[in-house]
């Protein structure tokens, strides 16, 4: 098992690139991820991450740059002898042996005494709560059993590090649920470091510690989930992460420094984050951070629609034909369809974007 | 309606397995002639040219060499379907689609060009024909049959588990032995059984690039040139029996692999209906 060395660099990726017949699909990482951290690779299909997770694992090369785990450099290793191990999207268990031979797999390959694999693999499964399953096949078990047996099987070896290929991307939005938190229970009580590829930002959010959110490639921003939300570092972080509304301000000058002005009104916000001296910034507002009151009390748009979530409704609205969304968490609406309202924004609880 | 067209497509049917079986069930049941004609009257049931070929050496060495050739040939030719299929199929060589094609070429070339071809390069390259000539002609021709068999059973594998047994510790020969092999063994002993059948009874290719020994149906076509010998009855009957059996066995193995692999390979829909795996397979 892995020690808990706080803030020590399990795995560190410097300068890494890597491109299909001319597509860049990493171009450029630099990371270092600390042991025993759950960190999240986030971003649409097609930024890099399953390719920086492949890298990791040894089954892609990198054209550039160096991994690092544990300190040894094992760009070059084969993956059978990298001190990680991996959980695929569609499980990738072993048709042909049981649950139970399933997680002694990688216990038999390393000649372990029988009955020492027999002990080990009965912990496991009672770590992931199959003891029961343990004689069933592959296909006498569900998909979220079947995940469970593929995390179960992964940890056999007590790995540095757990790398897992959207693991949930195939389930049910049920079973995705319940064993978000299951993973999440189990990577607090192995502590192992896990490293987790979603698409899904309200998963990254739920789950890791941190999130590496990639574009094109690329890390676009690294940080905790409750950061990236409340301070996007770009507007790709801020529109793909939660709902945003994106609004141009003027910087205007006044007495003792600048203020931010939208559609004419001086919003309440102290701290311009370095902006004094532009003529413009793009300030990232979230939908819970818009009140609706009556015409006079704020910038006039139009309600365009309401659409109800389960214990908010989100509105959207229109000032003078930009679009606008407001949050607002109500069982009835207070706001109708097609109604003039007056519009105002928490700007001291919005993030200043940098263009 | 209906009822009218199911009789009628029936029939057609009935006519068509008529017009295929009919010829062989003559050669068969001449096989077990008493008298020495290949026609009517049948007086019999009679082993006597079972017993004849049995105790006939120039019989016994084309067996000898047909059977030899069809075990070598076989395994050699879903040894390299099964390499090449997997190669083309784990999707990291450029091409794939070519390459698919390529392994099935030998199907579309005409036999009787395939048997000239092959005769003018042995003898360029100064290989004198013999019974390596044939095995070396028959590799070629049976390699797309177990290509087709293995590509098949590629097509729908899902390669993750490859890399989940890496992952796990297991170096290439670790994987192929530990999982792609028990999982596609059916497979290929059903490619091998499908090339051994086919290269028992091919005479075309091989009467190009044979030299002073005999296959079976090469001697078979020898004989006929001299007379309807009905022992050539008894011959052809065997041959029908041992490509037939290959055939059945092969039939049962692919068709286990269609159902079970595949089922067990797809966790998703199992629990619900165990049966349907089995319909699927039929249709």
């Amino acid at each position: 098992m892995p020690e808990q060395n706080a803030g020590e660099t399990i795995v560190e990726l410097k300068g890494i690139r890597r491109s299909f017949g001319g597509v860049t699909a990493v171009d450029g990482v630099d990371l270092d991820v600390i042991r025993g951290e759950f960190l999240a690779f986030l971003g649409p299909s097609g930024c890099g991450k399953t390719t920086l997770l492949r890298i990791i694992a040894g089954f892609e090369s990198a054209d550039e740059g160096t991994v690092l785990v544990a300190g040894q450099d094992v760009t070059r290793m084969p993956p059978e002898r990298r001190p990680l191990n991996m959980v695929f999207q569609r499980y990738a268990l072993f048709p042909h042996l049981t649950v139970a031979e399933n997680v002694a797999f990688g216990l038999r390959l390393e000649k372990r005494p029988k009955a020492q694999v027999r002990a080990r693999v009965a912990e496991l499964l009672e770590l992931v709560q199959l003891s029961h399953c343990a004689k069933r096949y592959p296909n006498q078990i569900s998909g979220g059993q079947a995940q469970r047996v593929a995390l179960a099987r992964a940890l056999a070896r007590g790995p540095e590090v757990l790398l897992l290929d959207e693991p949930l991307t195939a389930l049910d939005r049920a079973v995705r649920r319940n064993l978000q938190d299951q993973l999440k229970a189990i990577q607090q009580e192995v502590g192992t470091t896990f490293i987790y590829v979603t698409h899904d930002q309200e998963e990254a959010m739920a789950m890791s510690t941190r999130i590496a959110l990639m574009n094109e490639g690329r890390i676009n921003q690294l940080a905790a989930p409750g950061e990236l939300y409340r301070r996007p570092g770009s507007r790709f972080a801020a529109s793909f992460v939660g709902d945003a509304n994106i609004l141009l301000c003027e910087v205007a000058a006044e007495a003792g420094g600048a203020a931010l002005v939208w559609q004419g009104r001086r919003l309440e916000r102290e701290d311009l984050n370095g902006a004094s001296d532009l003529d413009s910034v793009r300030l990232m507002v979230r939908p819970e951070d818009v009140s609706l009151g009556p015409a006079d009390t704020g910038v006039r748009g139009t309600v365009r629609a309401s659409t109800f979530h389960g214990f908010y409704w989100m509105h959207e609205l229109e000032i003078d034909g930009d679009p606008l969304v407001a949050r607002e968490i109500a069982e009835q609406p207070g706001v109708e369809v097609g109604q003039t309202v007056g519009i105002s924004v928490d700007a001291r609880r919005a993030a200043i974007l940098p263009d | 309606m209906a009822a009218i067209r199911s009789l009628s497509g029936r029939a057609l049917v009935g006519l068509a397995l008529v017009y295929l079986i009919l010829p062989v069930i003559v050669v068969v049941v001449f096989s077990f002639q008493g008298a020495s004609r290949t026609g009517l009257p049948f007086e019999g049931p009679s082993l006597r040219w079972f017993d004849l070929i049995l105790n006939d050496d120039a019989f016994r060495s084309a067996l000898s060499a047909t059977f030899t050739v069809a075990v070598t040939a076989a395994i050699t030719s879903s040894a390299i379907a099964f390499c090449g299929a997997l190669a083309a199929s784990r999707g990291k060589l450029p091409y794939p689609g070519f390459i698919r094609g390529a392994g099935l070429l030998p199907l579309i070339v005409p036999p009787v060009f395939i048997g000239f071809a092959l005769l003018i390069a042995f003898g360029e390259f100064g290989i004198t024909p013999s019974l390596f000539t044939v095995y070396l002609a028959h590799v070629l021709v049976t390699v797309p049959l177990a290509w087709s068999v293995m590509l098949a059973r590629f097509s729908g594998f899902d390669f993750s588990v490859e890399e989940a047994a890496r992952d796990l510790g297991a170096g290439r020969l670790k994987v192929l032995s530990r999982v792609t092999l028990p999982l596609t063994w059916r497979s290929l002993v059903g490619a091998t059984l499908i090339s051994f059948a086919f290269s028992v009874d091919e005479f075309v290719v091989t009467n190009f690039v044979i030299g002073a020994d005999n296959t079976l149906p090469v001697m078979i076509f020898s004989r006929l040139r001299r007379s309807i010998d009905p022992s050539i009855n008894a011959i052809a009957t065997l041959l029908l029996l041992t490509a037939v059996l290959a055939g059945i066995v092969a039939w049962l193995l692919l068709r286990k692999s269609a159902q079970g692999e595949a089922a067990a390979e797809d966790p998703a829909g199992d629990l619900t209906d165990p049966g349907m795996g089995k319909e699927s397979a039929v249709a």
